[in-house]
């Protein structure tokens, strides 16, 4: 199953009139980007640096105005100062909570499944690594978080001029990795569903 | 310098694809795991939001609904509060309330979970060799009662009530033991007296058996130990009225070791790496440590014996080496302890 994040529109509005199933709906569609996105940054605990990104958002959800592509760029904006807020805090991993570290199954699904996701996913994200820290920025905001160059310009402080270029680079420098290059020997086995709305037209329009 | 890529520019790569594939791919399990903390979150501050005196009506009516509010904000705040000393709240929320309120008592939820009475888990040394954890014991919860009124019996309402999961940890040592903790309430009222029966989903074993049974106290609730876990697994609870909690996961982290046999002269010293409770065939992957890194060198499959050799070339300088046993679907990744290797 593929991140849906089209539409959110709608679930936004819901939310800020204070619909719980609207904000639900907004949080399971961002919230796994988002932990991704921390992942890259680095982040020693996402769980906890998403939590405290909700916490902010869901406190001045009433004063945001705009739609989807806006709040998208908002979440992930306030995502990145916290994560930065945590590196310089110099926060240690400490004992995680309870309700934080619940890893909850579906019913119909096996074991094994569940762990070959969670692999899949922290897989891909180690193979950003090798890349710089604006290249891997780049890449994030734009393919995990859904963004346009404008909007990850705008929270990277850069040109949407750099941004591409760093876009650019990273991805050919990906495309290189042997890793990602024995990656395409897996196709078509067993992967995961790219997301379509970004693969078309998010991802791929000018 | 390159020029300027278009906007939607991304080079034509199978690999590349995959990769993007993989990390737009669906929410895995663990990422969703926060949803029910959220949505308190969410509703505590729109509770708050709403409470407060946003539109002044005019004269009589205006002074009335401030009062109002103002007393629904007592209400709520008081709630809150007695929620926080209890340390029922979700773990944000809680985390929430002890910054706010953690001069007066208010615990944390490193502090407020598990609860101190817990008993002490034992894990042996040794790992046990057999892959099927096997149920230890129960505990009801034997916290001391609060004046706030909360129990009824159990049973008796109809239809079934809301049972939530709870466990210690998501990834323990393996071979140790993990304590779940079980909430059933019912018309937000805590059911005591009931008994609830944990179940355990083993990574390649079909089906469902009972690890652990216990019943809950006087706040709904009852801690639940099983020992010996040696493999993935999945929990869930099941309660009177065909009450069912949510399945949660336990990754199970294998213990490596390392030994080093020094070879005759000039010859390869051997690193042999073992991990008891892996599987034969499964991956371990010598690592060495190089300018503040650790750098893989070589892989291997482990035998029948759950062993794996490696030979290390001697060297002029002292090397630190480990072995690390990479995670399948049955068990998570281990590290041995780095191993320092003199030089000849």
């Amino acid at each position: 199953m593929a991140m849906q994040t089209c539409g959110l529109d709608a679930a936004l509005t819901r939310a800020q009139s204070g619909d719980e199933a609207g904000f639900i709906e907004l949080w399971r569609a961002l919230q796994p980007r988002l932990l991704r996105y921390l992942r890259v940054l680095g982040c020693d605990d996402p769980d906890d640096v998403a939590s405290e990104t909700w916490l902010q958002v869901v406190r001045d959800l009433h004063k945001f105005e705009g739609g989807e592509d806006g709040f998208r760029r908002w979440l992930f904006s306030v995502g990145r100062n916290r994560a930065i807020d945590a590196a310089r805090a110099g926060k240690r991993r400490r004992v995680r909570p309870v309700a934080d570290v619940l890893e909850r199954v579906a019913d119909e699904q096996m074991v094994e499944d569940q762990v070959l996701d969670g692999m899949s996913v922290r897989k891909a994200i180690s193979l950003l690594d090798g890349l710089s820290r604006d290249q891997a920025e780049a890449v994030a905001l734009r393919m995990i978080a859904g963004l346009d160059t404008t909007a990850a310009a705008d929270i990277l402080g850069k040109s949407p001029g750099a941004v591409r270029v760093a876009l650019h680079r990273g991805l050919r420098a990906l495309a290189a990795d042997p890793r990602v290059q024995a990656l395409a020997a897996d196709q078509g086995q067993h992967g995961p569903a790219a997301d379509p709305c970004l693969l078309a037209p998010r991802r791929w329009a000018r | 310098m390159n020029a300027d890529p278009p906007d939607g520019f991304v080079p034509s790569d199978p690999g590349l694809d995959r990769l993007l594939g993989m990390l737009t791919a669906g929410p895995t399990p663990d990422e969703l795991t926060g949803e029910s903390a959220a949505l308190a979150m969410f509703r505590a501050n729109h509770r708050s939001a709403s409470a407060g005196p946003s539109r002044p009506a005019p004269g009589f009516y205006a002074r009335r609904a401030a009062r109002l509010a103002a007393a629904v904000t007592v209400v709520l705040a008081g709630a809150f509060a007695g929620a926080a000393y209890d340390a029922v709240l979700p773990a944000p929320v809680q985390h929430v309330a002890y910054r706010v309120l953690g001069f007066a008592g208010v615990p944390d939820i490193s502090r407020s979970r598990p609860p101190s009475g817990r008993p002490q888990l034992g894990r042996s040394a040794l790992p046990s060799a057999s892959p099927t954890p096997s149920p230890l014991r129960s505990i009801g919860h034997t916290s001391p009662p609060t004046p706030r009124p909360s129990a009824s019996s159990s049973g008796a309402a109809p239809g079934p009530g809301s049972l939530t999961l709870t466990v210690q940890h998501s990834q323990i040592v393996a071979g140790a033991g993990e304590v779940f903790t079980g909430r059933l309430t019912r018309r937000g009222q805590f059911i005591r007296s009931a008994t609830l029966s944990l179940l355990e989903r083993t990574a390649g074993r079909p089906g469902w058996h009972l690890a652990a049974r216990g019943t809950t106290g006087a706040r709904g609730r009852a801690v639940l130990v099983t020992a010996d876990l040696t493999a993935n697994a999945a929990f869930q609870l099941t309660g009177p009225d065909g009450a069912q909690s949510k399945p949660v996961l336990v990754i199970v982290l294998p213990s490596v070791s390392a030994r080093l046999a020094v070879g005759p002269h000039r010859h390869a010293d051997v690193l042999t790496a073992s991990s008891p409770l892996a599987d034969p065939g499964d991956a371990v992957v010598l690592q060495i440590w190089y300018r503040g890194a650790w750098l893989s060198v070589r892989e291997h499959r482990l035998h029948r014996g759950g062993q794996a050799a490696f030979l290390i070339r001697p060297r002029p300088r002292s090397r630190v080496y480990r072995i690390v046993l990479l995670a399948t679907v049955t068990h998570g990744r281990g590290a041995s302890n780095p191993l320092t290797v003199p030089p000849r």
